[in-house]
């Protein structure tokens, strides 16, 4: 099990990861997205024992994990810019890997290797990016690791590689009771495989809940009235966003219950009133709309210049 | 658990990394190699295509021709090894990946400084063994000595060590390329340059403090140091040969790999691709690079401080103080913005023109207490224990690569008598300097060192000069150095002699004439051996022995060694067949008959005939004496030479041919000195040029009384 407390991590004065708190139980696919410049690598390189905490703790297993070897051997991670040794092949990476991690499995290497159809022998240097990618998942995952953490892996690879991928950590999972760490923009990507969810805003967890929980918390609701109304009217519902466009107004709710919510509206006698699931997209569109991550006012101004 | 990953060392992290080095490891590997093969065979060749009989000529192997390809051991392998190994620490990507392995800080660093120290030690060694075998192959005619060599050895992996050590830390301690090799000349040199220039404006303060003050240490004991000292000054490879220059070295590149290991553990891996890994060491690389010019305001204030500056002049001195720290502080800015780029980061240099100002406030002082205290040094002579001085060597200033002179400087004068004066003078000429006194007026100036207690301290003294050496005329340990010469070792030293027509005398034969100079000169008086030994003597033969420590001897054979000069003379006739006497005779019989017979012409035979007469002299006990003007005076009997501008000198021709007739009729007899009044002793030197054949030779011998 992974437990992190008040975690805090700076570079100069920039506050790269904030006072962020969570516990990541063992056998849990665990993703995480993010705003651009959020923090989630820098997360992921203090778990890894890459960084140093300014303050707070990271404990895997009730371990510590910088300078643990203990700990950091059941450790492997793909990072977004993955790293060779210079001129190396695949063979001369896995001798590598194999010199550093000690259940490196050099079998699962090859098995690997002739399933995601690459020369082993052919220079590193020459191989596409999404190739890369797959050494690098290669290497990790032949590191037969008890944790894996992936910081934005699935970019660059084919959709054909990403299930491959996908299957090959959820088979880890589910034999090994490995936990997976998995960082991406795209949450199509995540809602299929994770089963937790977190969201990450300028260093500090915005929002952490499994994922059937999110989609069931939040909704979205149109609802029209015949009468004159305002946005007032809906003041006790607790809605993310909302907007009224004449007589209908569309907002996005959370909330533990959406009965209570839907009856509170109902009594409101409304003249159409439908209730929408939400895409976890969406889910994120509005969250960080919420904090003011929001950029639809430059939309409108170039649309009024243009008009 | 398996400790083999959690211990400091990492076995599979190690021979990982002599495997990533292998590329530069090998090329490296392979240059020395050829170097150390290419090396004695193009001596072998030159000694071999000489116009000298080959087998005659063996010389010594000097450090300076294998120091200068082994050198590139600590100049380019062992920082290039290095900076290659550690080069994960630039690049962003690669410092995480190293930094996330599950391996402690320490084991990784140490494993992958392990591997770096192992090629420079593989690459040293192959060159040492492959050395070993092309000299020994080469035995015959190329010596070396081993045991030199040997620490020759051990001194190039000091360096080595001290040099990769210095580019650790700074790997360690900066992000970049350009910052690492930087930073790395900064560790190597700028302690060692700072203290010596430090050592200079102390020594520059007073005349009693010499060049050789030593107050922060010898600059020989950091190898790399001295060795671009050597650039300048060639007598500076021997320092390559020297126990307490090795270790010290070594010392040094182990606190260096100490501070390199703390820095890399603590290092943050983000540093990677940045000038430096944090605040505190940008500042301290700030603050180096402004210190040498503060050298500049504190040699000015130095010199106020110890009223060494005349009133006309301190105007001057403190506006170049003032002008001096305003560019230390400009190049604390100007780095600042240069590395950062930040204009706002130039606050940050106010603490360390803080600490810069401390820096030289405090070295202000200390030099102004040291002066003050070493002023003060007048010990008695009772407290001291030794003094060396080069004062007593013949010329002052003689070539260090003498062996007389080496010696002679390295002396240790314990005389009390010596000792006295010298103290007294130093006294006197520390009174003359607080008095401001001109120290040069009477008596002369000399270097000494004088050992009391722990210490040995440089002092420029004057002293009457005269007076010291007449004390010190027939000091027991001064003769000892003339008298006890070393002992014939081929493995240490390669005789040859000097004389053109003695030439081909082989190294076993010159080697006996040797001995037998070592074994004569403990017999005989000193006066006689030094005046043999500072040409106040005729030579019949000067034989010259190479020292495997670069030092060479010059030692004439004269009649002040009897024995040695006979034995030389019947080598010398050994080597001179009777056909060439039959030769000589015929050519200065044919020439005396017709003046214009030319054997280059009809033979194409150049040659150099000379026969003389040296007489002894019972009054002067010696054959031939200096006249007035210093000069040699033999009876030249005969000269023939048509080498170049033809020589001809045939008003001996009667003299000639009746020597040439004895030396024919009696040839391979001993010969026997003359005394005096009887006939003189006769040389017949010749040389003999027939296309590309020499043949060269001196054939000794006396004639009975007509």
């Amino acid at each position: 099990m992974i437990t992190i407390e008040n975690l805090t991590k700076s570079f100069d004065d920039i506050k790269a990861v904030s006072d962020v708190s969570c516990n990541i139980p063992d056998g849990c696919i665990y993703g995480m997205v993010g705003s651009n410049g959020a923090g989630k690598s820098t997360f992921l390189r203090l778990l890894t024992g890459v960084y140093k905490q300014d303050s707070g703790d990271i404990k895997i297993d009730g371990k510590p994990v910088y300078e643990n070897p203990e700990t950091k051997n059941m450790i492997t991670y793909v990072p977004d810019e993955v790293f060779f040794l210079s001129g190396s092949d695949m063979k001369r990476m896995a001798e590598f890997y194999s010199s550093v991690y000690e259940s490196f499995d050099m079998d699962r290497f090859n098995m690997l290797t002739e399933a995601f159809n690459l020369d082993p022998k052919r220079k590193i240097t020459g191989f596409s990016k999404g190739m890369k990618r797959q050494v690098a998942v290669i290497m990790a995952l032949s590191s037969r690791p008890k944790y894996m953490f992936f910081d934005e892996t699935f970019d660059g690879l084919d959709p054909v590689m990403r299930n491959l991928v996908k299957g090959l950590i959820c088979q880890d999972v589910l034999d090994n009771k490995a936990t997976a760490i998995i960082t991406s923009h795209s949450l199509r990507e995540l809602e299929d495989l994770c089963d937790q969810l977190s969201l990450l805003h300028e260093g500090g967890l915005i929002l952490e809940s499994d994922i059937d929980r999110l989609k069931t918390t939040h909704f979205k609701v149109q609802i029209a009235f015949n009468e004159e109304y305002t946005v007032g009217k809906f003041k006790e519902i607790p809605y993310l966003y909302i907007k009224k466009q004449g007589s209908v107004t569309n907002m996005i709710v959370t909330g533990n219950s959406e009965e209570d919510v839907v009856e509170k509206l109902r009594m409101m006698r409304p003249v159409l009133m439908d209730i929408l699931p939400l895409s976890l997209e969406e889910v994120f569109t509005y969250e960080m709309q919420r904090i003011g991550y929001n950029f639809d006012m430059v939309l409108d101004r170039e649309v009024s210049e243009y008009e | 658990m398996n400790k083999k990953s959690y211990g400091i060392f990492n076995s599979g992290i190690y021979f990982d990394s002599l495997k990533r080095l292998c590329v530069p490891g090998f090329i490296f590997l392979g240059i020395m190699m050829f170097c150390s093969i290419v090396i004695p065979v193009e001596r072998y060749i030159e000694i071999v295509n000489s116009d000298q009989a080959i087998d005659t000529v063996r010389v010594i192997t000097r450090i300076l021709k294998i120091f200068m390809y082994t050198a590139l051991i600590y100049v380019v392998v062992a920082p290039v090894l290095t900076l290659d190994a550690f080069s994960f620490l630039t690049s962003r990507n690669a410092s995480d990946c190293f930094h996330a392995f599950p391996q402690k800080r320490i084991c990784l660093f140490i494993s992958i400084y392990a591997s770096v120290i192992s090629w420079i030690v593989a690459i040293l060694g192959a060159c040492y063994i492959t050395t070993i075998i092309m000299y020994t192959a080469f035995g015959s005619y190329i010596s070396l000595d081993l045991g030199a060599y040997t620490m020759f050895m051990i001194c190039m992996f000091a360096a080595s060590l001290l040099v990769s050590s210095a580019c650790a830390l700074a790997c360690s301690a900066t992000g970049t390329l350009f910052t690492n090799v930087v930073v790395t000349g900064l560790i190597l040199f700028v302690p060692r340059f700072l203290t010596s220039m430090l050592e200079l404006i102390f020594t520059s303060s007073s005349v009693i403090l010499s060049n050789e003050s030593l107050i922060f240490g010898d600059n020989s004991y950091n190898l790399v140091f001295t060795s671009v000292q050597g650039l300048f000054d060639s007598s500076k490879y021997s320092d390559f040969i020297n126990v307490p220059n090795a270790l010290y070295t070594i010392i040094i590149g182990i606190i260096y790999s100490v501070i390199a290991a703390y820095m890399f553990i603590n290092r943050k891996s983000e540093a990677a691709g940045t000038a430096s890994v944090g605040r505190k060491l940008q500042a301290v690389v700030r603050t180096v690079l402004a210190l040498p010019v503060c050298l500049i305001p504190v040699s000015c204030i130095f010199g106020i401080a110890i009223g060494d500056i005349e009133e006309e002049y301190l105007a001057g001195k403190v506006f170049t103080a003032i002008i001096s720290y305003i560019i230390a502080i400009a190049v604390m800015i100007i780095y600042e913005l240069i590395s950062t780029r930040k204009l706002a980061n130039i606050r940050r240099v106010i603490p360390s023109v803080i600490i810069l100002f401390s820096i030289n406030v405090v070295t202000i002082a200390g030099l102004t207490i040291a002066y003050n205290i070493e002023l003060d040094y007048t010990p008695d002579d009772s407290e001291v224990e030794y003094v060396i001085t080069d004062a007593l060597c013949p010329d002052v200033g003689g070539y260090d690569d003498d062996y007389f002179t080496k010696k002679l400087k390295e002396l240790q004068i314990t005389d009390r008598e010596a000792i006295k004066l010298i103290t007294d003078s130093l006294k006197e000429t520390v009174e003359k300097e607080k008095n401001d006194e001109n120290i040069y007026e009477n008596d002369d100036v000399i270097d000494v060192k004088i050992k009391s207690g722990l210490f040995i301290k440089s002092r420029s003294i004057c002293i009457p000069l005269e007076k010291l050496r007449k004390i010190m005329d027939g000091d027991e340990s001064i003769k000892n150095i003339y008298l006890d010469l070393p002992e014939f070792d081929p493995s240490k030293m390669a005789v040859r002699s000097y004389n053109t027509f003695e030439g081909d005398l082989n190294e076993e034969k010159i080697g006996e004439i040797y001995t037998s100079l070592v074994k004569e000169a403990k017999t005989i008086k000193y006066e006689d051996w030094y005046d043999a030994m500072h040409g106040e003597k005729s030579e019949f033969m000067t034989i010259s022995i190479d020292m495997s420590d670069d030092t060479t001897m010059t030692l004439p054979v004269t009649y002040v060694t009897p024995a040695t000069l006979k034995l030389a003379m019947s080598y010398s006739n050994e080597n001179v067949e009777k056909d060439s006497l039959y030769e000589i005779k015929k050519i200065l019989t044919r020439y005396n008959n017709d003046s214009t017979f030319d054997p280059e012409e009809e033979e194409g035979l150049k040659c150099s005939i000379s026969i003389s007469g040296y007489t002894y002299s019972k009054d002067k006990n010696e054959y031939g004496y200096p006249d007035e003007e210093g000069f040699e005076q033999n009876e030249g009997i005969l000269m023939y030479d048509n080498f170049g501008e033809d020589y001809i000198y045939m008003n001996g021709y009667e003299e000639a041919m009746e020597v040439l007739d004895a030396a024919i009729e009696n040839y391979g007899q001993d010969v026997e000195l003359p005394k005096e009044g009887e006939r003189p002793l006769y040389i017949i030197e010749f040389q003999f040029a027939y296309r590309k054949e020499f043949v060269t030779g001196a054939y000794y011998l006396t004639l009975q009384p007509r």
